[in-house]
Protein backbone atom coordinates (compact mmCIF):
# COMPACT_ATOMS: atom_id res chain seq x y z
CA UNK A 1 0.00 0.00 0.00
CA UNK A 2 1.74 3.03 -1.37
CA UNK A 3 0.13 6.24 -0.38
CA UNK A 4 -0.98 8.18 -3.35
CA UNK A 5 0.90 11.39 -3.70
CA UNK A 6 -2.52 13.15 -2.95
CA UNK A 7 -2.50 11.43 0.26
CA UNK A 8 0.97 12.19 1.00
CA UNK A 9 0.33 16.15 0.03
CA UNK A 10 -2.75 16.30 1.91
CA UNK A 11 -0.79 14.50 5.63
CA UNK A 12 1.95 17.15 4.90
CA UNK A 13 -0.30 20.13 5.09
CA UNK A 14 -1.39 18.93 8.73
CA UNK A 15 0.80 19.77 11.47
CA UNK A 16 1.24 18.68 14.76
CA UNK A 17 -2.14 16.38 15.59
CA UNK A 18 -1.86 14.08 12.68
CA UNK A 19 2.13 13.70 13.15
CA UNK A 20 0.97 12.82 16.83
CA UNK A 21 -0.85 9.60 15.15
CA UNK A 22 1.66 8.99 12.71
CA UNK A 23 4.99 9.81 11.47
CA UNK A 24 4.12 10.74 7.98
CA UNK A 25 7.99 11.29 7.40
CA UNK A 26 8.73 7.54 8.07
CA UNK A 27 5.51 6.40 6.28
CA UNK A 28 7.24 5.54 2.62
CA UNK A 29 10.05 4.41 4.44
CA UNK A 30 9.17 1.63 6.75
CA UNK A 31 5.57 0.44 5.16
CA UNK A 32 5.22 -2.61 7.96
CA UNK A 33 5.26 0.20 10.95
CA UNK A 34 2.64 2.28 8.54
CA UNK A 35 -0.62 0.12 8.01
CA UNK A 36 -3.21 1.39 9.24
CA UNK A 37 -6.68 -0.36 10.44
CA UNK A 38 -9.55 0.35 8.20
CA UNK A 39 -10.71 2.13 11.04
CA UNK A 40 -7.77 4.22 11.76
CA UNK A 41 -7.74 5.13 8.06
CA UNK A 42 -11.54 6.14 8.20
CA UNK A 43 -11.19 8.40 11.21
CA UNK A 44 -7.99 9.66 10.18
CA UNK A 45 -10.11 10.68 6.81
CA UNK A 46 -13.26 12.00 8.99
CA UNK A 47 -10.53 14.39 11.20
CA UNK A 48 -9.03 15.30 7.77
CA UNK A 49 -12.56 16.40 6.22
CA UNK A 50 -13.59 18.35 9.48
CA UNK A 51 -10.60 20.02 9.59
CA UNK A 52 -10.08 20.96 5.92
CA UNK A 53 -13.83 21.61 5.05
CA UNK A 54 -14.97 21.85 8.32
CA UNK A 55 -18.67 23.56 8.44
CA UNK A 56 -19.78 25.52 4.58
CA UNK A 57 -23.00 26.35 3.10
CA UNK A 58 -24.10 24.15 0.63
CA UNK A 59 -27.22 24.35 -1.69
CA UNK A 60 -28.87 21.28 -3.59
CA UNK A 61 -31.76 19.47 -4.53
CA UNK A 62 -32.81 17.22 -1.66
CA UNK A 63 -33.44 13.42 -2.62
CA UNK A 64 -34.67 9.92 -1.08
CA UNK A 65 -35.66 11.56 2.12
CA UNK A 66 -36.76 9.38 5.12
CA UNK A 67 -37.90 10.21 8.44
CA UNK A 68 -36.89 8.06 11.41
CA UNK A 69 -38.39 7.78 14.58
CA UNK A 70 -37.17 5.76 16.87
CA UNK A 71 -36.23 5.64 20.72
CA UNK A 72 -37.93 8.60 21.17
CA UNK A 73 -36.21 10.74 18.83
CA UNK A 74 -36.21 11.80 14.90
CA UNK A 75 -33.45 11.67 12.18
CA UNK A 76 -34.22 11.67 8.45
CA UNK A 77 -31.41 10.29 6.08
CA UNK A 78 -31.49 11.55 2.20
CA UNK A 79 -28.79 12.78 -0.37
CA UNK A 80 -28.58 15.88 -1.31
CA UNK A 81 -27.53 16.60 -5.09
CA UNK A 82 -27.51 18.64 -8.09
CA UNK A 83 -27.33 17.81 -11.97
CA UNK A 84 -23.40 16.21 -11.75
CA UNK A 85 -23.31 15.13 -7.81
CA UNK A 86 -24.75 13.64 -4.87
CA UNK A 87 -23.86 13.83 -1.15
CA UNK A 88 -25.53 11.28 1.54
CA UNK A 89 -27.32 13.81 4.08
CA UNK A 90 -28.19 13.05 8.01
CA UNK A 91 -30.30 15.46 9.80
CA UNK A 92 -30.55 14.88 13.72
CA UNK A 93 -32.84 15.99 16.02
CA UNK A 94 -31.88 19.06 17.62
CA UNK A 95 -31.84 20.37 14.53
CA UNK A 96 -35.18 19.23 12.95
CA UNK A 97 -36.95 20.53 15.65
CA UNK A 98 -36.21 24.14 14.86
CA UNK A 99 -36.93 23.52 10.60
CA UNK A 100 -40.62 24.72 10.34
CA UNK A 101 -40.76 23.10 7.06
CA UNK A 102 -40.69 19.38 6.16
CA UNK A 103 -38.18 18.12 4.39
CA UNK A 104 -39.11 16.52 1.22
CA UNK A 105 -37.80 14.83 -2.05
CA UNK A 106 -37.20 17.74 -4.88
CA UNK A 107 -36.94 20.84 -2.47
CA UNK A 108 -34.08 23.23 -3.42
CA UNK A 109 -32.20 24.09 -0.11
CA UNK A 110 -29.64 25.91 1.37
CA UNK A 111 -27.70 24.20 4.11
CA UNK A 112 -24.93 24.61 6.66
CA UNK A 113 -23.36 21.35 6.90
CA UNK A 114 -20.46 19.45 8.88
CA UNK A 115 -18.48 17.82 6.17
CA UNK A 116 -18.16 14.07 8.27
CA UNK A 117 -17.49 10.93 7.08
CA UNK A 118 -18.82 7.73 8.98
CA UNK A 119 -16.75 5.70 9.82
CA UNK A 120 -18.42 2.22 10.46
CA UNK A 121 -19.05 2.82 6.19
CA UNK A 122 -16.73 4.92 5.19
CA UNK A 123 -19.42 6.61 3.86
CA UNK A 124 -18.57 10.47 3.43
CA UNK A 125 -22.12 12.70 4.32
CA UNK A 126 -22.89 16.22 5.45
CA UNK A 127 -25.03 16.55 8.85
CA UNK A 128 -27.08 19.46 8.52
CA UNK A 129 -27.11 22.17 11.02
CA UNK A 130 -28.85 24.31 9.30
CA UNK A 131 -31.65 24.54 6.67
CA UNK A 132 -33.32 26.78 4.39
CA UNK A 133 -35.28 26.36 1.54
CA UNK A 134 -33.66 28.23 -1.57
CA UNK A 135 -35.56 30.57 -3.73
CA UNK A 136 -38.83 30.71 -1.32
CA UNK A 137 -39.53 32.02 1.98
CA UNK A 138 -39.25 29.40 4.60
CA UNK A 139 -42.56 30.27 6.43
CA UNK A 140 -43.75 30.39 3.10
CA UNK A 141 -43.15 26.86 2.62
CA UNK A 142 -43.99 25.64 5.69
CA UNK A 143 -47.35 27.23 5.09
CA UNK A 144 -47.68 25.34 1.71
CA UNK A 145 -46.47 22.40 2.99
CA UNK A 146 -48.91 22.49 6.01
CA UNK A 147 -52.13 23.21 4.02
CA UNK A 148 -51.08 20.58 1.39
CA UNK A 149 -51.51 18.20 3.94
CA UNK A 150 -54.64 19.37 5.80
CA UNK A 151 -55.99 19.64 2.57
CA UNK A 152 -55.35 15.50 1.77
CA UNK A 153 -57.10 15.18 5.51
CA UNK A 154 -60.13 16.69 3.73
CA UNK A 155 -60.39 19.47 6.03
CA UNK A 156 -61.03 22.31 3.95
CA UNK A 157 -63.94 20.72 1.76
CA UNK A 158 -67.37 22.74 1.81
CA UNK A 159 -69.06 19.66 3.12
CA UNK A 160 -67.15 20.09 6.46
CA UNK A 161 -68.32 23.82 6.78
CA UNK A 162 -70.63 24.91 9.85
CA UNK A 163 -73.02 26.94 9.15
CA UNK A 164 -72.45 30.34 11.25
CA UNK A 165 -75.89 31.43 13.04
CA UNK A 166 -78.10 34.18 11.20
CA UNK A 167 -78.73 35.54 14.43
CA UNK A 168 -75.70 35.33 16.89
CA UNK A 169 -76.58 36.26 20.57
CA UNK A 170 -73.68 35.46 21.92
CA UNK A 171 -70.07 35.50 20.30
CA UNK A 172 -66.84 34.14 21.81
CA UNK A 173 -64.13 35.98 20.60
CA UNK A 174 -60.21 34.73 21.05
CA UNK A 175 -57.82 37.22 20.02
CA UNK A 176 -55.07 39.31 22.56
CA UNK A 177 -56.50 41.65 24.59
CA UNK A 178 -54.63 44.12 23.63
CA UNK A 179 -55.18 43.60 19.98
CA UNK A 180 -56.40 46.50 17.83
CA UNK A 181 -58.84 43.82 16.35
CA UNK A 182 -60.39 43.23 19.67
CA UNK A 183 -60.70 47.08 19.55
CA UNK A 184 -62.31 47.22 15.83
CA UNK A 185 -64.00 44.18 17.00
CA UNK A 186 -66.08 45.35 19.66
CA UNK A 187 -66.54 49.08 18.69
CA UNK A 188 -68.56 47.41 15.55
CA UNK A 189 -70.37 45.08 17.35
CA UNK A 190 -71.77 47.26 20.54
CA UNK A 191 -72.49 49.64 18.22
CA UNK A 192 -74.70 47.53 15.67
CA UNK A 193 -76.10 45.45 17.26
CA UNK A 194 -77.05 46.05 21.32
CA UNK A 195 -78.55 42.38 22.01
CA UNK A 196 -75.35 41.11 21.36
CA UNK A 197 -73.06 39.33 24.09
CA UNK A 198 -69.14 38.94 23.30
CA UNK A 199 -66.99 36.76 25.61
CA UNK A 200 -63.51 36.89 25.27
CA UNK A 201 -61.43 34.14 25.56
CA UNK A 202 -57.86 36.15 25.95
CA UNK A 203 -55.07 34.67 23.81
CA UNK A 204 -51.32 35.60 22.72
CA UNK A 205 -51.44 36.28 18.74
CA UNK A 206 -48.08 36.30 18.24
CA UNK A 207 -44.61 34.54 19.21
CA UNK A 208 -43.65 31.18 20.04
CA UNK A 209 -46.70 30.54 22.89
CA UNK A 210 -49.49 32.02 20.44
CA UNK A 211 -50.54 29.09 18.71
CA UNK A 212 -51.20 26.74 21.67
CA UNK A 213 -52.95 29.54 23.71
CA UNK A 214 -55.10 29.75 20.90
CA UNK A 215 -56.15 26.33 20.31
CA UNK A 216 -56.47 26.23 24.11
CA UNK A 217 -58.56 29.58 23.65
CA UNK A 218 -60.92 28.07 21.18
CA UNK A 219 -61.57 24.54 22.97
CA UNK A 220 -62.69 26.30 25.94
CA UNK A 221 -64.86 28.37 24.12
CA UNK A 222 -66.41 25.24 23.11
CA UNK A 223 -67.21 24.06 26.46
CA UNK A 224 -69.32 27.30 27.06
CA UNK A 225 -72.95 26.13 26.00
CA UNK A 226 -74.70 29.03 25.48
CA UNK A 227 -72.32 30.55 22.55
CA UNK A 228 -73.85 30.60 18.97
CA UNK A 229 -70.16 30.70 17.12
CA UNK A 230 -66.76 32.14 17.78
CA UNK A 231 -64.63 34.51 15.94
CA UNK A 232 -61.04 33.99 15.83
CA UNK A 233 -59.70 37.68 15.17
CA UNK A 234 -56.32 39.75 14.76
CA UNK A 235 -55.11 42.99 12.96
CA UNK A 236 -52.84 43.16 9.86
CA UNK A 237 -48.78 42.12 10.22
CA UNK A 238 -46.39 40.69 8.60
CA UNK A 239 -46.40 36.64 7.50
CA UNK A 240 -44.33 36.19 10.91
CA UNK A 241 -46.83 38.28 13.14
CA UNK A 242 -49.26 36.21 11.71
CA UNK A 243 -47.52 32.76 11.96
CA UNK A 244 -49.51 31.50 14.65
CA UNK A 245 -52.91 30.88 12.50
CA UNK A 246 -50.26 29.17 10.39
CA UNK A 247 -49.31 25.95 12.95
CA UNK A 248 -51.04 22.96 13.11
CA UNK A 249 -52.37 22.75 16.41
CA UNK A 250 -54.26 26.12 15.49
CA UNK A 251 -55.95 24.06 12.64
CA UNK A 252 -56.49 21.04 14.73
CA UNK A 253 -58.52 23.14 17.52
CA UNK A 254 -60.43 24.71 14.26
CA UNK A 255 -60.90 21.63 12.99
CA UNK A 256 -61.96 20.13 16.23
CA UNK A 257 -64.27 22.85 17.17
CA UNK A 258 -67.96 21.77 17.55
CA UNK A 259 -69.03 25.68 17.90
CA UNK A 260 -68.82 27.71 13.88
CA UNK A 261 -65.65 29.57 13.48
CA UNK A 262 -65.08 32.47 12.08
CA UNK A 263 -61.72 33.11 10.61
CA UNK A 264 -60.70 36.72 10.26
CA UNK A 265 -57.34 36.94 10.42
CA UNK A 266 -54.53 40.19 9.05
CA UNK A 267 -55.71 42.24 6.11
CA UNK A 268 -57.83 41.21 2.88
CA UNK A 269 -54.70 39.38 1.16
CA UNK A 270 -53.77 37.21 4.22
CA UNK A 271 -54.62 33.86 4.02
CA UNK A 272 -53.64 31.48 6.73
CA UNK A 273 -54.21 28.35 7.52
CA UNK A 274 -57.06 29.04 10.14
CA UNK A 275 -59.09 30.63 7.33
CA UNK A 276 -58.87 27.65 5.40
CA UNK A 277 -59.87 25.33 8.20
CA UNK A 278 -62.50 27.75 9.43
CA UNK A 279 -66.03 27.48 9.09
CA UNK A 280 -66.34 31.16 7.31
CA UNK A 281 -63.21 33.17 6.58
CA UNK A 282 -63.58 37.05 7.10
CA UNK A 283 -61.58 39.31 4.94
CA UNK A 284 -61.01 41.44 8.00
CA UNK A 285 -61.73 41.90 12.24
CA UNK A 286 -64.02 44.87 10.48
CA UNK A 287 -65.94 42.65 8.26
CA UNK A 288 -66.04 39.74 10.49
CA UNK A 289 -68.15 42.32 13.24
CA UNK A 290 -70.49 43.21 10.62
CA UNK A 291 -71.12 39.62 9.98
CA UNK A 292 -71.75 38.86 13.80
CA UNK A 293 -73.25 42.22 14.58
CA UNK A 294 -76.80 41.59 12.26
CA UNK A 295 -79.15 44.53 12.35
CA UNK A 296 -80.67 44.43 15.17
CA UNK A 297 -82.97 47.72 14.39
CA UNK A 298 -83.53 46.46 11.40
CA UNK A 299 -84.93 43.26 12.78
CA UNK A 300 -87.24 44.91 15.07
CA UNK A 301 -88.72 46.93 12.17
CA UNK A 302 -89.45 43.52 10.71
CA UNK A 303 -91.16 41.86 13.21
CA UNK A 304 -93.08 45.53 13.56
CA UNK A 305 -94.51 45.02 10.41
CA UNK A 306 -95.19 41.69 10.20
CA UNK A 307 -97.61 42.11 13.17
CA UNK A 308 -99.01 45.04 11.41
CA UNK A 309 -99.72 42.81 8.37
CA UNK A 310 -101.12 39.75 10.44
CA UNK A 311 -103.36 42.50 11.89
CA UNK A 312 -104.47 44.36 8.98
CA UNK A 313 -105.37 40.68 7.17
CA UNK A 314 -106.91 39.74 10.71
CA UNK A 315 -109.17 43.53 10.55
CA UNK A 316 -109.79 42.97 7.11
CA UNK A 317 -111.54 39.48 7.74
CA UNK A 318 -113.64 41.71 10.82
CA UNK A 319 -114.24 44.42 8.31
CA UNK A 320 -116.35 42.19 5.75
CA UNK A 321 -117.97 40.47 8.59
CA UNK A 322 -118.89 44.73 9.80
CA UNK A 323 -119.96 45.24 6.50
CA UNK A 324 -122.80 42.61 6.84
CA UNK A 325 -123.58 43.94 10.39
CA UNK A 326 -124.17 47.53 8.75
CA UNK A 327 -126.74 46.42 6.51
CA UNK A 328 -128.91 44.32 8.86
CA UNK A 329 -128.37 47.05 11.02
CA UNK A 330 -129.87 49.73 8.48
CA UNK A 331 -132.29 47.90 8.15
CA UNK A 332 -136.10 48.44 10.23
CA UNK A 333 -135.34 45.27 11.55
CA UNK A 334 -132.65 46.68 13.69
CA UNK A 335 -135.13 49.10 15.44
CA UNK A 336 -136.37 45.55 17.09
CA UNK A 337 -132.86 44.79 18.26
CA UNK A 338 -132.76 47.61 20.41
CA UNK A 339 -133.63 45.22 23.73
CA UNK A 340 -131.55 42.83 22.63
CA UNK A 341 -128.46 44.83 21.79
CA UNK A 342 -128.41 46.28 25.59
CA UNK A 343 -128.72 42.94 26.71
CA UNK A 344 -125.77 42.05 24.42
CA UNK A 345 -123.76 45.08 25.49
CA UNK A 346 -123.97 43.55 29.56
CA UNK A 347 -122.57 40.52 28.19
CA UNK A 348 -119.87 42.09 26.29
CA UNK A 349 -118.79 43.91 29.84
CA UNK A 350 -118.63 40.35 31.18
CA UNK A 351 -116.56 38.93 28.17
CA UNK A 352 -114.17 41.96 28.35
CA UNK A 353 -113.02 40.70 31.45
CA UNK A 354 -112.42 37.70 29.90
CA UNK A 355 -110.34 38.16 27.10
CA UNK A 356 -107.06 36.47 26.11
CA UNK A 357 -104.44 38.63 27.60
CA UNK A 358 -102.44 38.93 23.69
CA UNK A 359 -105.81 41.56 22.92
CA UNK A 360 -106.48 43.10 26.11
CA UNK A 361 -104.07 46.34 26.13
CA UNK A 362 -105.49 46.88 22.94
CA UNK A 363 -108.89 46.90 24.71
CA UNK A 364 -107.57 49.03 27.10
CA UNK A 365 -107.04 51.97 24.38
CA UNK A 366 -109.95 51.63 22.62
CA UNK A 367 -111.75 51.67 26.00
CA UNK A 368 -113.34 54.87 26.26
CA UNK A 369 -114.31 54.40 22.51
CA UNK A 370 -116.42 51.86 23.38
CA UNK A 371 -117.55 53.36 26.15
CA UNK A 372 -118.90 56.06 24.18
CA UNK A 373 -120.52 54.02 21.19
CA UNK A 374 -122.06 51.67 24.28
CA UNK A 375 -123.16 54.75 25.93
CA UNK A 376 -124.56 56.20 22.85
CA UNK A 377 -126.27 52.61 21.49
CA UNK A 378 -128.02 52.29 24.73
CA UNK A 379 -129.20 55.63 24.98
CA UNK A 380 -130.84 57.17 21.87
CA UNK A 381 -131.40 54.30 18.89
CA UNK A 382 -134.38 55.72 17.72
CA UNK A 383 -132.98 59.16 17.53
CA UNK A 384 -132.34 58.32 13.87
CA UNK A 385 -130.73 55.79 11.22
CA UNK A 386 -127.93 58.24 10.04
CA UNK A 387 -127.04 58.68 13.35
CA UNK A 388 -126.75 54.71 14.13
CA UNK A 389 -125.14 54.48 10.61
CA UNK A 390 -122.26 57.05 12.18
CA UNK A 391 -122.33 54.99 15.60
CA UNK A 392 -121.74 51.84 13.87
CA UNK A 393 -118.94 53.39 11.87
CA UNK A 394 -116.95 54.17 15.29
CA UNK A 395 -118.38 50.76 16.47
CA UNK A 396 -116.31 49.16 13.61
CA UNK A 397 -113.16 50.88 14.24
CA UNK A 398 -113.46 49.75 17.82
CA UNK A 399 -114.20 46.34 16.56
CA UNK A 400 -111.68 46.33 14.26
CA UNK A 401 -108.85 47.00 16.97
CA UNK A 402 -110.49 43.88 19.15
CA UNK A 403 -110.76 41.12 17.19
CA UNK A 404 -113.80 38.84 15.41
CA UNK A 405 -114.40 37.06 18.91
CA UNK A 406 -115.54 40.14 20.16
CA UNK A 407 -118.45 41.00 17.18
CA UNK A 408 -119.62 37.47 18.37
CA UNK A 409 -119.91 38.75 21.82
CA UNK A 410 -122.37 41.09 20.95
CA UNK A 411 -124.58 38.84 19.56
CA UNK A 412 -123.95 37.90 16.09
CA UNK A 413 -123.21 34.71 14.58
CA UNK A 414 -121.51 33.06 12.08
CA UNK A 415 -123.06 30.30 9.93
CA UNK A 416 -120.91 27.76 8.42
CA UNK A 417 -120.61 24.14 6.51
CA UNK A 418 -120.85 21.36 9.04
CA UNK A 419 -117.35 19.99 10.03
CA UNK A 420 -116.33 23.44 10.16
CA UNK A 421 -116.52 23.84 6.54
CA UNK A 422 -116.75 27.64 5.06
CA UNK A 423 -117.94 30.42 6.28
CA UNK A 424 -121.38 31.08 4.89
CA UNK A 425 -122.80 34.17 2.89
CA UNK A 426 -125.57 33.48 0.64
CA UNK A 427 -128.89 31.51 1.52
CA UNK A 428 -128.60 30.58 -2.11
CA UNK A 429 -126.27 28.22 -1.18
CA UNK A 430 -128.28 26.44 1.13
CA UNK A 431 -131.74 23.78 0.62
CA UNK A 432 -133.89 23.26 2.79
CA UNK A 433 -133.08 20.15 4.79
CA UNK A 434 -129.38 21.03 4.74
CA UNK A 435 -127.36 21.17 8.35
CA UNK A 436 -125.19 24.11 9.21
CA UNK A 437 -123.76 24.89 11.99
CA UNK A 438 -124.41 28.67 13.71
CA UNK A 439 -121.25 29.46 16.11
CA UNK A 440 -122.24 31.88 18.78
CA UNK A 441 -120.00 33.38 20.89
CA UNK A 442 -120.02 30.85 23.31
CA UNK A 443 -120.43 27.29 21.71
CA UNK A 444 -122.35 26.09 18.62
CA UNK A 445 -125.71 25.19 17.97
CA UNK A 446 -126.05 22.29 14.77
CA UNK A 447 -128.94 23.89 12.70
CA UNK A 448 -131.22 22.43 10.09
CA UNK A 449 -132.64 24.91 7.32
CA UNK A 450 -136.56 24.81 7.01
CA UNK A 451 -136.25 26.97 4.27
CA UNK A 452 -134.83 30.10 2.75
CA UNK A 453 -135.64 33.38 1.50
CA UNK A 454 -134.59 36.99 0.40
CA UNK A 455 -132.73 38.96 3.46
CA UNK A 456 -132.70 41.85 5.07
CA UNK A 457 -130.64 42.99 1.65
CA UNK A 458 -133.74 43.36 0.02
CA UNK A 459 -136.40 43.68 2.52
CA UNK A 460 -135.72 46.82 3.70
CA UNK A 461 -139.01 48.04 5.26
CA UNK A 462 -140.44 44.24 6.24
CA UNK A 463 -140.47 43.53 9.63
CA UNK A 464 -140.98 39.81 8.88
CA UNK A 465 -138.16 37.17 9.75
CA UNK A 466 -136.02 36.68 6.95
CA UNK A 467 -134.71 34.14 7.20
CA UNK A 468 -136.20 31.14 9.43
CA UNK A 469 -134.60 28.60 10.62
CA UNK A 470 -135.42 26.24 13.56
CA UNK A 471 -132.64 25.50 15.71
CA UNK A 472 -132.42 21.72 16.88
CA UNK A 473 -129.35 21.82 19.15
CA UNK A 474 -130.74 23.87 21.69
CA UNK B 1 -96.23 25.39 2.59
CA UNK B 2 -95.10 21.95 4.90
CA UNK B 3 -93.02 24.29 7.21
CA UNK B 4 -96.30 26.26 7.82
CA UNK B 5 -98.23 22.77 8.94
CA UNK B 6 -95.00 21.90 11.44
CA UNK B 7 -95.44 24.23 14.05
CA UNK B 8 -96.97 22.76 16.91
CA UNK B 9 -93.90 22.86 18.53
CA UNK B 10 -92.62 25.92 20.48
CA UNK B 11 -89.60 27.29 18.67
CA UNK B 12 -86.95 29.12 20.95
CA UNK B 13 -84.35 30.01 18.62
CA UNK B 14 -84.92 34.00 17.80
CA UNK B 15 -84.51 32.05 14.00
CA UNK B 16 -87.35 29.92 14.40
CA UNK B 17 -89.83 32.21 15.82
CA UNK B 18 -88.91 34.42 12.75
CA UNK B 19 -89.56 31.92 10.53
CA UNK B 20 -92.36 30.56 12.13
CA UNK B 21 -93.74 34.01 12.42
CA UNK B 22 -93.34 34.61 8.62
CA UNK B 23 -95.01 31.33 8.10
CA UNK B 24 -98.19 32.39 10.09
CA UNK B 25 -98.40 35.90 8.47
CA UNK B 26 -98.23 34.53 5.20
CA UNK B 27 -100.78 32.03 6.10
CA UNK B 28 -103.09 34.25 7.21
CA UNK B 29 -102.19 36.52 3.70
CA UNK B 30 -104.04 33.50 2.09
CA UNK B 31 -107.14 34.01 3.51
CA UNK B 32 -108.05 30.82 3.67
CA UNK B 33 -107.75 29.36 7.27
CA UNK B 34 -111.59 29.33 8.72
CA UNK B 35 -111.95 32.58 11.16
CA UNK B 36 -111.70 30.41 14.44
CA UNK B 37 -108.52 29.05 13.39
CA UNK B 38 -106.91 32.24 11.82
CA UNK B 39 -107.37 34.06 15.07
CA UNK B 40 -105.75 31.02 16.60
CA UNK B 41 -102.64 32.22 14.66
CA UNK B 42 -102.95 35.57 14.91
CA UNK B 43 -102.64 35.34 18.66
CA UNK B 44 -99.53 33.08 18.30
CA UNK B 45 -97.82 35.54 15.71
CA UNK B 46 -98.43 38.40 18.51
CA UNK B 47 -97.12 35.92 21.23
CA UNK B 48 -94.48 35.17 18.71
CA UNK B 49 -93.28 38.37 17.80
CA UNK B 50 -93.01 39.83 21.69
CA UNK B 51 -91.07 36.76 22.32
CA UNK B 52 -88.65 38.46 19.45
CA UNK B 53 -88.63 41.41 20.86
CA UNK B 54 -87.67 40.37 24.50
CA UNK B 55 -84.59 38.30 22.69
CA UNK B 56 -83.76 41.89 21.03
CA UNK B 57 -84.05 44.43 23.95
CA UNK B 58 -80.91 45.33 24.83
CA UNK B 59 -78.02 43.63 26.79
CA UNK B 60 -76.20 44.50 30.08
CA UNK B 61 -72.87 43.29 31.05
CA UNK B 62 -72.05 42.89 26.93
CA UNK B 63 -68.49 41.62 26.92
CA UNK B 64 -67.13 39.31 29.65
CA UNK B 65 -63.23 37.63 29.24
CA UNK B 66 -63.60 34.32 30.20
CA UNK B 67 -61.62 33.15 32.88
CA UNK B 68 -62.25 29.78 32.91
CA UNK B 69 -64.69 27.09 31.88
CA UNK B 70 -65.19 23.68 33.23
CA UNK B 71 -65.70 20.77 31.76
CA UNK B 72 -69.35 20.66 32.70
CA UNK B 73 -70.30 23.79 30.94
CA UNK B 74 -69.75 26.03 34.13
CA UNK B 75 -68.06 29.19 33.32
CA UNK B 76 -66.50 32.03 35.38
CA UNK B 77 -65.85 35.55 33.93
CA UNK B 78 -65.34 39.08 34.67
CA UNK B 79 -66.40 42.45 32.53
CA UNK B 80 -63.82 43.52 30.24
CA UNK B 81 -62.02 46.40 31.62
CA UNK B 82 -62.10 49.50 28.93
CA UNK B 83 -58.45 50.11 28.06
CA UNK B 84 -57.59 53.62 28.04
CA UNK B 85 -56.39 53.42 24.68
CA UNK B 86 -59.28 54.48 23.06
Amino acid sequence: MVPGPLQSSLFEEHDGEQADRADTSSVEEDSSARVLSVEQLNRQVRDLLADEIGTVWVEGELSGIKYYRSGGWSRVYGTMKDAGAEARIVVWEDTLSTLSFQLEDGLNVIALVDVTLYPQRGQYQLVIKEMKPAGIGELELAFQQLKEKLEKEGLFVPERKKPVPAFPFHVGVVTSRQAAALHDFLDITLRRNSALKILLAPSRVQGTEAGAEIAAAIEALNKVDYLDCIVLTRGGGSLEDLWSFNEEIVARAIAASDLPIISAVGHEVDWTISDWVADCRMPTPSAAAELVAWPREDWLIHIEEKLSRSERVVTQNLQNMQERVNWFSRAHGFQRMKQRLREEIQRLDEALRLLPVGLRHRIEIAGNSLREVRDRISGDVEAGLDRNIARLGQLQRTIRALGPLEVMQRGYAIARSPGGGPILRDAHELQKGDNIEVYLHKGMAEVRVEGTGPGLESQWGDENESINEEKEGK
Amino acid sequence: MSKTEAGKKTPDSFEERIERLEAIVEKLEEGEAPLDESLKYFEEGIQLAKACQVQLEEAKERVQVLLEAAEDGKVTTEPLEESSEG
